[in-house]
């Protein structure tokens, strides 16, 4: 009787623990999903992918919107702090978007919140002191990998608006900062 | 050794079993627990803080991720129509709403599997522009497997779907009094 309530009980544990272990880890095996993923479709860490328009063939990110061209790049900061230098739109709703490991999202900025059409962000370790130049925006990235996500709304559909914003979006590059 | 064997592997299975429930819970589009605000056919998923819940960080990391917070955009999602069924692609629906405060705002419907679905015009969502409002300031359009001559979104006759009603840079008005923002109201006119 003692041995079946102790089974019970132990069993009743495991099943919780099972249930928030998975829980807390789903984030991040989302994410090294994504990354795998992207590392299989030739794209690289620290470079920005910039997606074709969204359709039904875009599978890459759950529930796509398909009014938005998409930059995408995994960062990783082990080898160095980053530099993301692009122009941004004038009329039209853009963001800049950091995610953490986890999912979580740390920094988000839109075009309207930027002074200028030129930016530079700067993207260093938590902690790291670093004096910005002139434009220059520091981020501190909570974790030393993640994901960058910028948004850019289309006005419309037609194709000419089309190759204006890709040519927009092409201008976004990231550069390795070996030593600050 | 027997006698440590048998619960070390019950254990193992309540774990797996624990693990298992924990994701399909998660993946699942049923957002109508506790921890969301559900108004009519909307749900309004958790704050987009994300770094303070578990649940809601492995909700939106398999629902729907890389969401923003709120401030920047403003999500909910409808799986049911105003009479509490599930969206279903073989049904017509009419979407009435009222025009919202917000620099721009669409509603893009998803598969299943919360991807878009494939039709021959590419139609996958209505935004702001592509709807006309009267003088009151309201706006509709028709969800349907089959063509319309009004503003249509097609469907999937084989598969039930969602809607995701996205506001990107809402009015302080729309965070602050979710209790009273009036969202489109989602009607099965024909089966």
């Amino acid at each position: 009787m003692k041995k079946g309530i102790i089974y019970i009980i132990t069993g009743l544990i495991a099943g919780v623990l099972g249930y928030f272990v998975t829980l807390y880890f789903i984030p991040y095996l989302v994410m090294s999903k994504l990354e795998q993923r992207m590392e299989t479709s030739n794209q690289k860490v620290n470079e920005f992918f910039h997606s074709p328009l969204i359709d039904a063939t875009s599978r890459s990110v759950v529930r796509p919107n398909p009014d938005f061209l998409y930059s995408i790049t995994a960062y990783d900061l082990s080898a160095g702090s980053l530099k993301i230098k692009g122009q941004i739109p004038d009329s039209t709703y853009w963001s800049i978007a950091f995610y953490q490991d986890d999912t979580v999202n740390y920094y988000v900025k839109n075009d309207q919140a930027f002074e200028h059409k030129s930016i530079t962000l700067i993207l260093v370790p938590k902690g790291t002191n670093y004096s910005p130049k002139e434009g220059e925006e520091v981020i501190q990235a909570p974790t030393e990998k993640g994901m960058i996500l910028t948004r850019l709304l289309l006005p419309n559909r037609e194709e000419k608006t089309i190759k204006v914003f890709q040519d927009l979006q092409k201008t976004f590059q990231i550069e390795l900062l070996k030593s600050l | 050794m027997k006698k440590i064997i048998f619960p070390i592997i019950i254990a193992v299975l309540l774990f797996a079993i624990g693990g298992f429930v924990a994701f399909r819970q998660m993946k699942s589009s049923d957002l109508n627990s506790s921890q969301v605000l559900k108004k009519g056919s909307w749900v309004l998923p958790p704050k987009m803080d994300l770094s303070g819940s578990m649940w809601a960080r492995a909700k939106i990391a398999l629902t729907a991720l890389f969401a923003l917070r709120e401030s920047e955009v403003f999500y909910a999602v409808a799986n049911e129509d105003n009479d509490g069924n599930p969206l279903s692609g073989k049904n017509t629906y009419k979407v009435t709403g009222k025009s919202l405060d917000t620099r721009y705002w669409s509603i893009t419907l998803y598969g299943e599997d919360y991807f878009l679905i494939a039709n021959e015009q590419n139609i996958f969502n209505v935004n702001m522009h592509d709807v006309s409002y009267d003088e009151n300031g309201n706006f509709s359009f028709i969800i349907s497997p089959q063509k319309q001559e009004s503003t249509w979104l097609p469907t999937d006759e084989n598969q039930n779907f969602d809607l995701l009603l996205r506001l990107y840079n809402p009015s302080e008005s729309i965070i602050s009094d979710l209790e009273n923002l009036a969202l489109p109201i989602i009607e099965k006119i024909e089966n």
